[in-house]
């Protein structure tokens, strides 16, 4: 196996199913840029389907959000490790916020909470949780339907974009998260959305 | 307005057994009531506009008279001619004079007749179903559209220019709409002439219903092959005007 991250990221994209095909948790450069790649090919195709002008691609974002959902699987898998390393070894995003990178983080970062999911009924005190909470804290758009203090996250960087906007009041509606879908910031989007018809395609929603 | 005082006369009709059919234009007068006597026919309660009306004026064989104290009085003349019969049985004149049915020819067969489909203006609302749309105006909407109200819909380009979105609800743009019947796809406002006769339209020309039939106002349609339509999300969108665009 050549490329064991670039297999796992493509599969993943692909069939929306996680395969590990090693227990390495190194990714050597050259993989790397593969990923880079391939994620951006990735994100022009999904841009295609985005409303409003579609924020540009942004390559070490993304490579940073296929990395953390490879590094947790493997970690959910085989753990060497200590509590202590782990965040060293899921490192938080140093850049700054902007629609960029939400977008691109997303491209892997949306089959995060599945699998938080999958490591708390496996064990629910896991220290693996927390610290990818805290990743989702700051990349919320990729957790809407996934349990988080609303309160911690900041909408400055969602209601700052068009495209952004739309496409994470969509994505609410459509996992129909009440929580979000009555919290403030957004809530006049999510209405604006539905407009007439929110009885029709929410009734819960009154 | 004071009560012209004839009213209170009343006025009566007579009329024999044989002529009783001319009285059909007045049948709907409910006031009028009738009773008979052997072949003699009397309608009372006339006012005075109706006794002048064109429609008591036009019956023939017909003796008018007002009734004062029991004694008939000639319209117009002041000396009585007879008594009014008693014992007189009065029902209304709708009840008097009952409607018949012509009977039913059975050696009638009609095979030659032939209906011509027509579309009219319908009376009952009908929700929408289809919207024709110039495709500017779809693309413009769509780009910036929420997702939700994208899902249920179905389009395809009709012309270069024109768009026709299936679904419902329908977008909130601008263009003509249409409703479904059957397969069938209704200008909205019109509907066929005889509704009755959908099934039989849709059996003789879309047998398979495997088409649309895109109906126009003046009774021409087209077919379209449902199989033609495509999802409508943004990227379809995006992808048709970018090709159109290249192509033209």
């Amino acid at each position: 196996m050549q490329h064991p991250f670039f297999q796992t990221i493509d599969t993943l994209r692909r069939k929306e199913e996680l395969i590990l095909f090693t227990r390495l948790m190194k990714v050597t450069p050259e993989e790397e840029d593969l990923v880079t790649e391939l994620l951006a090919l990735e994100y022009e195709k999904e841009s295609l389907n985005y409303p409003f002008t579609p924020p540009a691609f942004d390559g070490p974002a993304a490579l940073w959000g296929a990395q953390t959902v490879y590094s947790a699987s493997q970690l959910l898998l085989y753990r060497e490790n200590q509590a202590e390393e782990l965040s060293f070894l899921l490192p938080a995003y140093s850049n700054t916020l902007t629609p960029e990178a939400v977008l691109s983080i997303d491209l892997c970062l949306r089959f995060l909470p599945p699998l938080l999911e999958q490591a708390s009924s496996i064990d629910n005190q896991d220290a693996l949780i927390s610290v990818l909470e805290q990743h989702l804290q700051q990349w919320h758009y990729s957790a809407v339907g996934y349990d988080l203090a609303l309160e911690n996250l900041s909408f400055e960087t969602v209601l700052s974009d068009n495209c952004l906007l739309q496409l994470y009041a969509d994505r609410v509606i459509q996992r129909k998260s009440r929580r979000l879908a009555e919290h403030a910031p957004i809530q006049t989007q999510i209405k604006a959305s539905l407009g007439h018809y929110a009885s029709t395609f929410w009734s819960a929603l009154s | 307005m004071a009560e012209n005082p004839s009213n209170h006369i009343n006025f009566l009709l007579e009329i024999d057994q044989e002529h009783l059919s001319d009285l059909v234009q007045i049948r709907s007068w409910f006031n009028l009531k009738i009773a008979h006597e052997g072949r003699t026919y009397w309608v009372k309660d006339f006012t005075q506009q109706q006794l002048e009306s064109l429609e008591v004026k036009s019956i023939p064989f017909k003796k008018l008279y007002s009734l004062q104290n029991n004694l008939l009085f000639p319209y117009g003349s002041k000396l009585p001619s007879k008594r009014l019969p008693s014992a007189l049985l009065w029902t209304p004149l709708e009840r008097g004079l009952p409607v018949t049915l012509p009977a039913y020819n059975h050696n009638y067969f009609g095979l030659q007749e032939k209906i011509q489909v027509k579309l009219v203006p319908a009376d009952i609302e009908q929700p929408d179903f289809g919207l024709v749309v110039s495709l500017a105006t779809l693309s413009a909407y769509v780009q910036t559209a929420p997702a939700i109200r994208l899902q249920n819909l179905s389009w395809l380009i009709l012309k270069p220019e024109a768009a026709l979105v299936l679904g419902t609800p329908l977008l909130p743009v601008p263009g003509r709409s249409y409703w479904q019947r059957g397969s069938h796809l209704l200008p909205t406002g019109y509907d066929f002439e005889l509704p009755v006769l959908q099934e039989v339209i849709q059996q003789k020309i879309n047998p398979e219903q495997e088409e649309w039939v895109f109906w126009q106002p003046n009774g021409s349609y087209s077919f379209i092959t449902k199989a033609q339509f495509r999802p409508l999300t943004i990227s379809s969108v995006r992808l048709s005007v970018q090709s159109a665009s290249v192509t033209s």
